[in-house]
């Protein structure tokens, strides 16, 4: 993998806009009698090269996304950001601008603080929404409506990732691992929120999740760790784990003290005294167990975007594709947070708007009831 | 610019000729050095360079012997990552393609770094940044589908480049 070794020089010089200027022709595509123009230039002042250097060695470095598939997750954490400071800054706006929008259905859904991502909220049919006064608390959530300014159809996957042995990791938003395999063991340490490993059978190699608090080791299963601010929790979805306190020194093989089968909860209290039962078990129904990994599926974000928006963006997920027989439906703006993977569920949540679904073989058509 | 001016002319006739064999000569001869256009391009600003300090009897071999050097010194420079002892490595938003694992480390970081500086630009330079260098759009192709001229999308990138070449500087981002 090519790293960018990036030797800037200590501060800004006078060539560098000059510099930029040929980093932006270069990449526009330089004719040949331009390429010996910019080759003479560089040649020219050791002070040209060094400019040169920096602003190209600058410019390679925002590939690195791109190489190693992060780009996607930029975008749109750019586009969040962005949203998040119109929205500041539109607050007042929008309340004068509600009336010309007054044909507008939104959705509203809640939505909890912008991390750790909303996740699990069903479609709440909803109100009309009634105008803000201007003088309005705090200018933050809910999604507000934003007429000025279409906004994208953002649909957010929980981050994944196959380790080197196949097993899986789905990260729960902020949620941070850290993985150290050795020959004998497979180790990751939980270091925040909650991860679900989908882990590939080994018994020669067990796989343990250590939090500190406790370990989890698992041989062929799928699981979910989180840490809470009073508990640990693992939530078993497959096969069968074993906890025990995480041991001092870790070199010794030892015994697991609690098995934990699929369709259970394993809660840990921190405050738990060391002679202290670990934790205790809960039976989960299956129901509450989907609901508890919900986080996993994708979620579409809308925050008064045009429903036309909204399918390409579901049919870009989803092999059921939802299709707009009225063309006026395109402009019908929704806000709120969606499960991508569901256009049934989708679709379904918009019939209290006067949107008709009927579902086709394949496809779901809406129309104006 | 006389002086610039004469150099661009001898560039053209001397040298440039010689760039398709000179790229076929480093593709053959060092298959593993990726960046031939880089080197490509620092042969002739050293042939160039010296070119100021003296006459030049073949500039085509004086082109090869410099570009075979580069690429030789771009051979033996140590790999930076791979000697790093290895602990634990995070893997937030971490690809399928399992880099190994100092590089996530820097990574993460790099990526926190790379998103902060593109945030911080303005608004319509921002969004022709994002195109080019997250989406990998053509500058030609952003000026149609945001319907500015070539001219614009082309400053735009200049002053993407510049603003976030500075915005590295000024958070260090250097790597040992």
């Amino acid at each position: 993998m090519s790293r960018n070794v990036i030797p800037f020089p200590s501060g800004p010089g006078p060539h560098d806009a000059a510099a930029a200027r040929w980093l932006a022709r270069r990449d526009a595509g330089l004719t040949p009698a331009e390429q010996a123009e910019f080759v003479a230039w560089l040649a020219a002042d050791p002070a040209h090269e060094a400019a040169w250097h920096a602003v190209d060695a600058a410019w390679r470095a925002f590939d690195t996304p791109r190489d190693h598939g992060l780009a996607d997750g930029m975008v749109l954490a750019l586009a969040s950001r962005r949203r998040q400071r119109r929205q500041k800054r539109t607050f007042v706006l929008w309340s004068a601008g509600l009336a010309a929008a007054a044909c507008l259905a939104v959705v509203f859904l809640l939505r909890p603080a912008p991390t750790p991502p909303p996740l699990a909220v069903a479609p709440t049919p909803s109100h009309p929404v009634s105008p803000i006064s201007s003088t309005a608390p705090a200018p933050v959530a809910p999604p507000v409506a934003q007429p000025a300014d279409p906004t994208l159809a953002l649909v957010i996957k929980a981050p994944r990732q196959t380790l080197e042995d196949g097993t899986v990791v789905e990260l729960n938003g902020d949620a941070e691992i850290a993985v150290h395999y050795m020959a004998e063991k497979r180790s990751v340490r939980l270091i925040r929120g909650e991860a679900l490993f989908t882990v590939a059978k080994n018994p020669a190699r067990p796989f343990i999740v250590s939090t500190g608090l406790a370990d989890v080791q698992a041989v062929g299963t799928a699981f979910a760790v989180k840490l809470g601010a009073q508990n640990v929790d693992v939530l078993v979805t497959e096969g069968r784990v074993a906890v025990d306190r995480t041991a001092p020194a870790a070199s010794a093989p030892r015994e697991f003290s609690t098995l934990v089968d699929a369709g259970n909860l394993f809660v840990m209290p921190r405050s738990a005294a060391p002679g202290e039962k670990l934790g205790r078990l809960e039976p989960l129904a299956p129901a509450e167990v989907n609901r508890r990994t919900v986080w996993r599926a994708p979620r579409l974000e809308l925050s008064a975007t045009p429903l036309r928006d909204a399918v390409t963006a579901l049919n870009r997920e989803n092999t059921v594709r939802l299709r707009l027989s009225d063309p006026a439906l395109a402009e019908l703006r929704l806000s709120g947070v969606f499960r991508a993977d569901d256009a049934e569920g989708f679709a379904r949540s918009l019939q209290s708007y006067g949107v008709q679904a009927e579902r086709r073989g394949d496809e779901i058509v809406l129309s104006r009831r | 610019m006389d002086d610039s001016a004469e150099q661009s002319r001898w560039f053209a006739a001397e040298l440039q000729p010689h760039e398709p064999a000179l790229r076929a000569y480093l593709r053959s001869q060092f298959p593993d050095v990726h960046d031939v256009d880089d080197i490509v391009q620092e042969s002739y600003v050293r042939v160039l360079k010296a070119r100021q300090t003296g006459p030049i009897a073949s500039a085509k071999a004086y082109l090869f012997t410099t570009a075979r050097n580069a690429a030789l010194s771009i051979l033996r420079r140590p790999r930076i990552f791979s000697e790093k002892p290895v602990t634990d490595f995070a893997v937030q938003s971490v690809p399928e393609d399992k880099p190994n694992a100092a590089d996530i480390v820097t990574l993460r970081q790099e990526t926190a770094i790379l998103l902060d500086a593109i945030d911080a630009l303005p608004d319509r330079c921002r969004e022709i940044f994002i195109l080019r260098k997250l989406q990998g759009v053509s500058q030609k192709d952003i000026a149609a589908r945001l319907g500015l001229s070539e001219q614009t999308v082309q400053v735009q990138i200049a002053r993407g480049a510049q603003k976030c070449a500075d915005y590295l500087r000024r958070h260090g981002v250097s790597h040992p």
